[in-house]
């Protein structure tokens, strides 16, 4: 994926300021988080992971405008977000499908509920189920669909109103670990024809690796960004970059950033690869390895 | 020795667990029969108790009365006006519980103001308000609206409520981060979520209805079917009449809750 014209100065697709979030509902007030700003330049996909509780959903609902921040503020395209916008698409970790609704209903509700005609609907509808893969599905209730289908018509009802900021909170993580795999390169994919900006919350490493431009690594409640992990792998990725050493490093380093950022000492093991094996598997990745050395070969695909 | 080999299952269609045939013919044959046991039954009580006409009357003696209401348009004439009366309060009270049922549940404020005289009305008997609001509005179909809107209201209020409530947050969040306002969002998700419930109040709300309008026309009137028992009981003292009249109730009361059960199948449908 070519690197995004990013930097201090071009202008973010979407960037939050010092965001802060203290929750006084509870018996005593409880601060998810501290203080977290981010930057994500247009067409970027930047993927966020933390540990369990550390506040990622409350700071994707704080940009998506569900939520308002007890401090700091968000902006997309130069605006502040107060409230949910149109600019911005939201998949949540469920796919949340009305359940009385077929499909084509259901993708095509942000476009009835901002009142476009139907006909304008019903052929956007088509363009978006062919832009997830499901052209021709049958048009039932999603209870008869399964759950990969069920969250491709989320991501689908997500981009109708063309956003220009995707946000997704954990959105494949109900889904068994082929689905959820398949619906990764999927995204990958989407993101080609559409070069939507992605912010993408995830307790997947593999999946924040694979998807991300950058990761950015979240520190225990109350969160800040504890760490930044840059993706530097060759487009097009697909599922044969999750065998490649490069991915096995940036992978490990993120790992190792999330147990720094969670206060564990990291063992040595989860260091791997590093020095000189890491030297050796990235030199034979670029190279290109003898036949025979391809122990992810049965991943990738053809 | 060799295990029991399970019996393949036997193709479904063809018999059910209860060894009844499938299907809707099966459901009409237990109907009919159920029927036929039934009058059977009274034949046979009447036959072995030896009861006169007036206090147990036959089978075939109510069924041949009825008939002959029904053909010199007596009680039609008395019908007409309670199917008015049920169709009216029916739809006064459930337009209302409706509407009360939503503030309920929108709003913890109307709940707390409302919910105890909502509680006392439904606990005072309908028996005993019946006098009063025939006082208050006379003995024209008026009175007879009310008592019915006020006993359907109850259950349809509350069916509502509980409804409405317990629509999944996570769907309301949904709509909401696609900007849906509040009427929006009562369209699209909190009445067609409610729907399975509402009509489960509607279902007992109907037949409360016709309980309603019976009770209303006991307490003044001069036409109804409630009139129509007073008269066959009092003063004609024909006891066939009054086992036709109430032959005539049940038969309308579950006409009226089938016409609920089929618009709810229209509009719920399978989900």
């Amino acid at each position: 994926m070519p690197t995004p014209v990013g930097g201090v100065d071009a202008s973010p697709a979407i960037a939050a300021e010092h965001l802060r979030r203290v929750f006084t509902d509870g018996p005593e007030p409880l601060e998810a988080l501290a203080d977290v700003s981010l930057r994500v330049a247009p067409q970027e996909i930047v993927a966020i992971v933390g540990p369990n509780g550390s506040g990622k959903s409350t700071l994707l609902r704080i940009l998506a405008g569900l939520l308002p921040p007890t401090a700091g503020r968000v902006e997309v395209g130069g605006q502040e977000v107060r409230e949910p916008d149109p600019r911005i698409g939201f998949v949540f970790q469920e796919p949340r499908l009305l359940p009385w609704r077929h499909v084509r209903d259901n993708v095509g509700l942000p476009l009835e509920l901002a009142g476009r005609p139907a006909a304008e609907r019903a052929r956007r509808t088509e363009e978006l189920l062919e832009l997830v893969g499901l052209t021709g599905v049958p048009d039932v209730r999603p209870a008869q669909l399964s759950g990969g289908m069920r969250q491709r018509l989320a991501v689908a009802r997500a981009l109708a109103l063309s956003p220009t900021v995707l946000l997704m909170d954990e959105p494949f993580s109900a889904l068994d670990a082929l689905t959820r795999e398949r619906l990764n390169v999927e995204v990958l994919r989407l993101w080609e024809r559409t070069r939507t900006t992605t912010v993408l919350v995830t307790h997947s490493i593999p999946e924040a690796v694979l998807l991300g431009d950058r990761v950015l690594i979240l520190s225990p409640r109350p969160a800040h960004v504890a760490a930044e992990v840059r993706v530097d792998l060759p487009a097009p990725r697909s599922l044969g970059t999750l065998g490649s050493a490069a991915f096995a490093a940036i992978a490990a380093e993120v790992r190792l950033q999330l147990e720094l950022a969670s206060g564990g000492r990291p063992d040595v093991e989860s260091r791997w690869p590093r020095g000189d094996t890491e030297a050796l598997l990235a030199g034979i990745d670029t190279l290109g390895g003898p036949a025979w050395f391809d122990p992810f070969r049965k991943e990738r695909p053809g | 020795m060799t295990p029991p080999v399970p019996t393949p299952a036997r193709p479904a269609a063809v018999r059910t667990r209860h060894g009844l045939p499938e299907g809707r013919p099966g459901d009409a044959i237990v109907t009919v029969g159920a029927l036929a046991a039934f009058l059977l039954g009274w034949q046979a009580l009447v036959a072995l108790s030896g009861l006169p006409p007036y206090i147990l009357p036959a089978p075939g003696q109510v069924g041949a009365r009825l008939l002959e209401a029904w053909a010199d348009g007596t009680m039609w004439r008395h019908a007409q006006v309670t199917v008015l009366e049920i169709a009216l309060g029916f739809l006064v009270g459930g337009t209302f519980a409706l509407a009360a049922g939503y503030s309920l549940a929108r709003s913890r404020l109307v709940e707390r103001a409302l919910s105890p005289y909502l509680v006392a009305a439904q606990a005072t008997p309908v028996l005993a308000l019946a006098p009063l609001i025939a006082l208050w509005f006379g003995t024209g179909i008026v009175a007879k609206v009310i008592i019915c809107a006020l006993i359907v209201f109850f259950p349809v209020a509350i069916v509502t409520m509980v409804g409405i409530r317990s629509v999944d947050p996570r769907l309301v969040e949904m709509l909401r981060s696609l900007r849906a306002t509040r009427g929006q969002m009562l369209r699209v998700l909190e009445v067609p979520a409610a729907l399975p419930s509402i009509f489960g109040g509607l279902r007992i709300g109907i037949t409360l209805a016709v309980i309603g309008a019976i009770v209303g026309e006991w307490a003044g009137g001069d036409r109804g079917l409630g009139v129509l028992l007073n008269i066959a009981r009092g003063g004609l003292f024909d006891v066939p009449l009054l086992f036709a009249t109430l032959v005539t109730i049940a038969g309308l009361a579950l006409l009226l809750y089938s016409l609920v059960v089929v618009a709810e199948r229209r509009l719920v449908g399978a989900r």
